[in-house]
């Protein structure tokens, strides 16, 4: 692709201090995330998907130490201040993480939680943050959304809140949306639900969408490019045909190997 | 919510029974006779006889149950020895000094107590942390007593700024009431602003690891708000809870405080009550703190019940 990228990552690497030592959670990592794509991240637990997901948002504990580059439209958001980054996750960045029971503050509903969002940066009537967030639970086909704004976490099911966190997430109409294993927690039809939510969404508003899964399964559906995490690396970035067809790295074809093709079940089951 | 109440309130019931029944048994807890206590070793027959009538002590114990509890339910809780008024009377005039002091010690616990936890939570393994720790610790460190005599030591004899005690009624006098006020509400803050911090402290921690702190974060809302918001909704429910067991510390040391600092209130009352074998008035008191501390607890309760949605909507899947 010859575009510029919305996103850049560049040689980064994330270490946490352990005992006298420290770990390295993300090695030299480098990829790029085009306007409008979907980029699957793909790994086994502990690669250092989530580490770097979060690495981009600027949420990683203050114990972590970065190192390399994360160009947002060709700005390093590492020397950005908290301020910055601030203005940059309430306009143009949105992340769906892996966990919707915990996720949503158990004391607020949700309806706050969707109009927090929304206002974070712009100044707006009560009655314009609450259309605007009623919209927004309709756009993630949350049903009757004007009454569902004043529940609590706790009175929805897992896939109701994992749809709020997507509204929470597009509230500022974000050029790039993280989703962190957002089904990972969920059961099968409501993942499958979910996902053609999230490509939905990516055909509608442009969002370009950086989604994190174990599951190749899912990425061969809806993924453009992937990336393929392995020991805190990353070790091939290729289009998803590519990937599939001649997978560069031993990891990828182990990885596609460990996938089961329900094509080949005996017919009768 | 309001069954809840209720059914607290309820139960509340049984206990003031059994303290009841505690504060009526406490005249047979004297060894020998409580007329002969009382009289003093110079009393004659006759004023022993007089005592025992005065007390009912002359009537059959079903007899004496039956009294005590149908003056116990009129508000009849006797007469004081010591002080010749009726309990409930002197009860009712002194309670408004112990509940001032108690609320300006509450309060001082916690402003103290919240932000110092917060402080060091936000600051977590740096010095402010550690400066808020070691203040917790001499908080709970520090009996209450002690530090109310170097208190007076330093602030009243030394420096002069505040009186040694006494008492200056709020309605007469606001800040002659500050004067005498400060170092009792003080005293008895500290140990319960250690004891807040170190909640405050842990449980702001826990809160602040939480998922949902994650996602205010990438809201992009502004720091101030996560914390002051999102994280401090969360951290109000432990410390409401701890509310009830502070209110009851702060109710049992007024006992000694009132006393060195010569405050008259309910503390002031008891205490010199116990020291002169003024049983009516031992009875009265006793029922009086646990009546108020099993109010204030269920109240505690209830307010907890109503921060917390998950237990006020229900509905939970």
């Amino acid at each position: 692709m010859t575009q510029t990228p919305l996103l850049s990552v560049r040689d980064l690497s994330v270490g946490f201090p352990a005992g006298k030592g420290h770990v390295l959670a993300v090695d030299s990592a480098s990829f790029d995330v085009h306007p409008g794509e979907l980029l699957g991240v793909v790994g086994e637990s502990g690669s250092g998907k989530s580490v770097t997901a979060l690495a981009i948002m600027g949420l990683l504990p203050p114990t972590a130490q970065l190192r390399g580059r994360i160009l947002y439209e060709g700005d390093d958001m590492l020397g950005m201040s908290h301020r910055q980054l601030r203005t940059l996750r309430g306009r143009q960045l949105g992340m769906i993480f892996q966990e919707p029971m915990t996720s949503l503050n158990p004391v607020f509903t949700v309806g706050d939680q969707i109009m927090e969002a929304v206002t974070a940066l712009d100044h707006m009537s009560k009655k314009a943050a609450t259309d605007r967030a009623v919209d927004l639970l309709d756009k993630v086909g949350i049903p009757s959304p004007r009454r569902r704004l004043e529940d609590y976490p706790h009175q929805m099911s897992g896939g109701m809140r994992q749809r709020v966190m997507i509204a929470i997430a597009l509230a500022c109409s974000p050029r790039l949306l993280i989703a962190d294993e957002p089904t990972t927690a969920l059961d099968v039809t409501i993942q499958a639900q979910l996902l053609d939510l999230l490509n939905g969404l990516r055909e509608e508003l442009g969002t370009a969408i950086v989604l994190i899964s174990h599951n190749m399964g899912v990425m061969a559906e809806v993924a453009d490019r992937v990336v393929v995490m392995y020991a805190s690396r990353v070790v091939e970035e290729a289009g998803i045909f590519q990937l599939f067809d001649e997978p560069q790295h031993p990891y990828t074809e182990g990885l596609l190997g460990s996938t089961p093709d329900m094509g080949e079940q005996p017919a009768g089951l | 919510m309001l069954g809840y109440t209720v059914s607290r309130l309820l139960q509340a019931i049984p206990i003031l029974f059994l303290v009841s029944l505690m504060a009526f048994g406490i005249i047979y807890l004297i060894p020998g006779d409580a007329a002969t206590v009382i009289g003093g070793p110079s009393a004659s027959a006759q004023d022993l006889a007089q005592i025992r009538a005065n007390l009912g002590l002359d009537q059959p114990l079903h007899v004496q149950i039956l009294t005590f509890y149908t003056n116990l339910l009129q508000g009849d809780l006797g007469r004081s020895l010591l002080l010749g008024v009726p309990v409930t009377e002197a009860i009712i005039q002194r309670s408004p000094v112990t509940i001032g002091i108690a609320i300006y010690s509450l309060v001082l616990t916690i402003v103290l107590g919240l932000s110092t936890g917060i402080i060091a939570a936000l600051n977590h393994n740096r010095w402010l942390d550690q400066a808020a720790t070691i203040f917790a610790l001499i908080g709970v460190s520090l009996p209450n007593f002690w530090l109310a005599l170097v208190m007076i030591v330093l602030f009243s004899v030394n420096l002069g700024w505040l009186p040694t005690g006494g008492y200056v009624p709020f309605s007469q006098d606001p800040i002659g009431w500050l004067r005498t006020a400060t170092m009792p509400a003080v005293s008895l803050a500290l140990l319960q602003a250690g004891l807040l911090t170190r909640i405050t402290r842990s449980t702001m921690l826990e809160v602040l690891s939480q998922d949902y702190i994650r996602t205010a974060r990438s809201k992009g809302i502004s720091e101030w708000k996560v914390v002051g918001k999102h994280a401090l909704a969360n951290v109000m429910m432990p410390v409401v809870t701890v509310l009830g067991l502070i209110l009851s510390v702060l109710l049992s040391g007024s006992i000694v405080i009132e006393t060195i600092f010569g405050v008259p209130g309910i503390g002031a009352l008891l205490g010199n009550a116990i020291s002169s074998r003024d049983y009516p008035m031992i009875q009265g008191g006793l029922l009086f703190v646990t009546a108020a501390l099993l109010l204030l607890n269920i109240l505690v309760d209830v307010l907890y019940t109503w921060l917390d949605p998950r237990i006020r909507v229900g509905g939970g899947k």
